[in-house]
């Protein structure tokens, strides 16, 4: 195996082990007793919280921003869509070269969407106000990502540069804000227990007390 | 605002507290905030004000930077990379002005959040440190002292309080025409333990007697107690959570002592909230009785048909407000609307409404704030607004807290609608038989 490979393989054990430690400490471990009595479905509000909760027509801060709402999906696809052609280079699957043409432009399309929500960051004075130089840093990174990937697609880029840099990226996951990685589903989970516990969340009508 | 000059051991103190408190949950919440800012105008203090500081984003981060400082590696070798930050006198004085000063804890914004953080539990976390240092603003801690001090937080005494019910139940009875019609006190062996928000018995005496004529009307067993009634728990509201535990425990004891069968709590929001999902995590122990609002038990009489309602009596036009606490954060969302449809000849929804509804600006424990009343009147006009938009005469609402909001917010917006709760319009339209 080549050396960048091995770079890749500590970069994504360093992330590996920091997921692993997260999971166990905030969703196994961590997770606090519940002593109330439950007046709703947790397990059905965890799956609403996962899904449809997510929705702009569920969600008023994104349908207020339609646009930034799409962006922000748009360029978490792109992301997953590098992610995945990361480990089909590594596991040396080719695919066909129309695949990979497609999947060179949606990330192309993905990195301008990644360009466009920095760009916001920089010029909205709100957003400005509690940003830190890690939030800028974030997405600069992972949009450079998938330039790399949409390069490598290309035949622009060999993979070796790729998997050290990707090695790099992973390896830094945990530590700044790029960890939501991590932590979003638990957010979504508990999010999702409070609600549905309480029978906020995935309940049609009233229930009785008395029932 | 006078400035804050903390000594390190104080803040050590509520450094303590955050890690005492680092559970899965909160570390979660604490690291999944990834400043989008898309929920700034889902806030109402956002939404009359347009700063930022307002920003749930920046709420959560209030506590998160701190966070980030003692308990990541990068926040301990490179804070300012990660914004991270010291607690300091200037982030302490910040925290105080915007999540006493600016927050009512309504939890819009963690419905519509793009991640799913749970940001009133992260300001009431931050409000507990800042418990630990003494820095309750001072209205809202007197609120609390009195709870904890006379049994109740508006420090009445026991005889005066005796005194109104007596009253009360003598109006009762030439109200149902019935000598046998009471107000039971200390009752042992009732089927329910009555609760009241001490606004009542001191300011607000007729929705008492709307609760004990709907009673009355059911046929129920029942009874007030005359040492431990208060369904109000502002130490939620403070952070302070060793007396948030005591006030719950005081009322789980009364439960106890008189053998009743059940604990309905009076219309209260966030004396809802508190006895009944937070209060047995901070007893530590499951409820062996059930707690309910008295909302849920109206509408259970209607439903089982142990009242009976004439909508005619009603012919104003009603709108609803959703206390925060009640609904989005207690799951008491469809049975004030179910009783109301009963209850009046034309009932309005606000909009939006249910779990998405704006707070009116009184929860948080801002009603007891008085150094930001003005801020608070401010934040309320989208609630005005909302009002206003219905075209309604009358708002009803099962929470004394929002009342008294709603009441300050028809004065200075002219509004010109009656303010009422959910009993009181039902006692209006009670057939009695």
């Amino acid at each position: 195996m080549s050396l960048a490979r091995w770079f890749l393989l500590a970069g994504f054990a360093i992330f590996g082990v920091s997921a692993l430690v997260t999971v166990l400490r905030v969703g196994l471990a961590g997770r606090p007793m519940d002593f109330t009595q439950a007046r709703g479905r947790p397990a059905r509000a965890v799956l609403y919280s996962l899904t449809t909760a997510m929705l702009p027509w569920k969600k008023e801060s994104a349908r207020r921003h339609l646009w930034v709402y799409a962006l922000g999906v748009a360029y978490h696809a792109g992301t997953f869509l590098a992610f995945i052609w990361l480990a089909l280079f590594f596991f040396g699957v080719g695919l066909t070269p129309l695949l990979r043409a497609a999947s060179a432009i949606l990330l192309t399309a993905s990195v301008l969407c990644g360009l466009v929500l920095l760009v916001r960051r920089f010029a909205v004075a709100n957003l400005r106000y509690f940003s830190n130089p890690d939030d800028y840093f974030a997405n600069l990174v992972v949009t450079f990502f998938q330039a790399l990937t949409a390069a490598a697609l290309a035949g622009r880029l060999g993979t070796a540069g790729l998997f050290i840099y990707s090695g790099l990226l992973l390896a830094y996951v945990p530590f700044g804000k790029l960890r939501h990685s991590i932590y979003f589903p638990f957010a979504r989970l508990y999010l999702g227990l409070f609600y549905g516990r309480r029978g906020v969340w995935a309940e049609k009508g009233g229930r009785s007390w008395q029932r | 605002m006078a400035t804050i000059d903390k000594p390190a051991g104080d803040r050590k103190k509520a450094l303590d507290v955050l890690t005492a408190k680092l559970d899965g949950r909160l570390r979660t919440h604490l690291s999944s905030c990834v400043h989008c800012g898309l929920c700034a105008e889902v806030c109402h203090y956002y939404l009359r004000y347009g700063d930022p500081r307002y920003i749930p984003g920046n709420k959560v981060d209030q506590i998160s930077r701190i966070y980030r400082r003692y308990h990541t590696a990068l926040g301990r070798v490179a804070p300012g990379w990660v914004g991270a930050r010291n607690l300091d006198d200037k982030a302490i004085q910040e925290m105080v002005d915007v999540l006493f000063g600016g927050c009512s804890m309504c939890g819009r914004c963690s419905i519509h959040c793009s991640v799913g953080v749970d940001i009133p539990f992260l300001v009431r976390t931050a409000r507990a440190m800042l418990a630990e240092m003494g820095l309750v603003p001072k209205g809202l801690q007197a609120t609390v002292n009195a709870a904890i001090t006379y049994g109740n937080n508006m420090a009445i005494p026991r005889e005066e309080f005796v005194d109104t019910l007596k009253w009360l139940e003598e109006d009762l009875r030439l109200e149902v025409g019935d000598p046998r019609a009471s107000i039971p006190l200390d009752a042992v062996g009732r089927n329910i333990l009555y609760t009241l928000n001490p606004r009542e018995p001191k300011f607000f005496p007729l929705s008492i007697a709307a609760a004990a004529k709907i009673y009355y009307a059911a046929g129920e067993s029942w009874t007030i107690s005359t040492h431990c009634y208060d369904v109000t728990n502002y130490a939620y509201f403070s952070g302070d959570d060793q007396t948030a535990r005591e006030l719950v425990g005081r009322l789980f004891a009364e439960v106890e002592r008189l053998k009743a069968g059940k604990l309905v709590l009076a219309e209260c929001g966030h004396g809802f909230r508190a006895i009944r999902w937070e209060g047995p995590n901070w007893l530590r122990k499951a409820y062996p009785f059930p707690v309910a609002s008295v909302i849920e038990v109206v509408a259970d009489y209607v439903r089982l048909g142990r009242i009976k309602l004439d909508p005619s009596r009603n012919t104003k036009r009603v709108t609803l407000h959703d206390p925060c606490n009640l609904v989005r954060a207690g799951g008491v969302i469809e049975e004030q609307r179910y009783v109301l449809r009963k209850a009046v000849e034309d009932f309005v929804e606000m909009t939006p409404n249910r779990a998405d509804n704006y707070c009116c600006g009184g929860g948080g424990g801002q009603l007891a704030m008085s150094e930001y009343r003005d801020r608070r009147v401010d934040a309320g006009k989208i609630k005005a607004d909302q009002i206003r938009q219905t075209g309604a005469k009358v708002v009803a609402t099962p929470c004394h807290n929002c009342i008294d909001q709603l009441t300050e917010l028809n004065q200075v917006y002219r509004l010109q609608v009656e303010i009422k709760t959910i009993s009181e319009i039902v006692a209006d339209a009670l057939i009695l038989t």
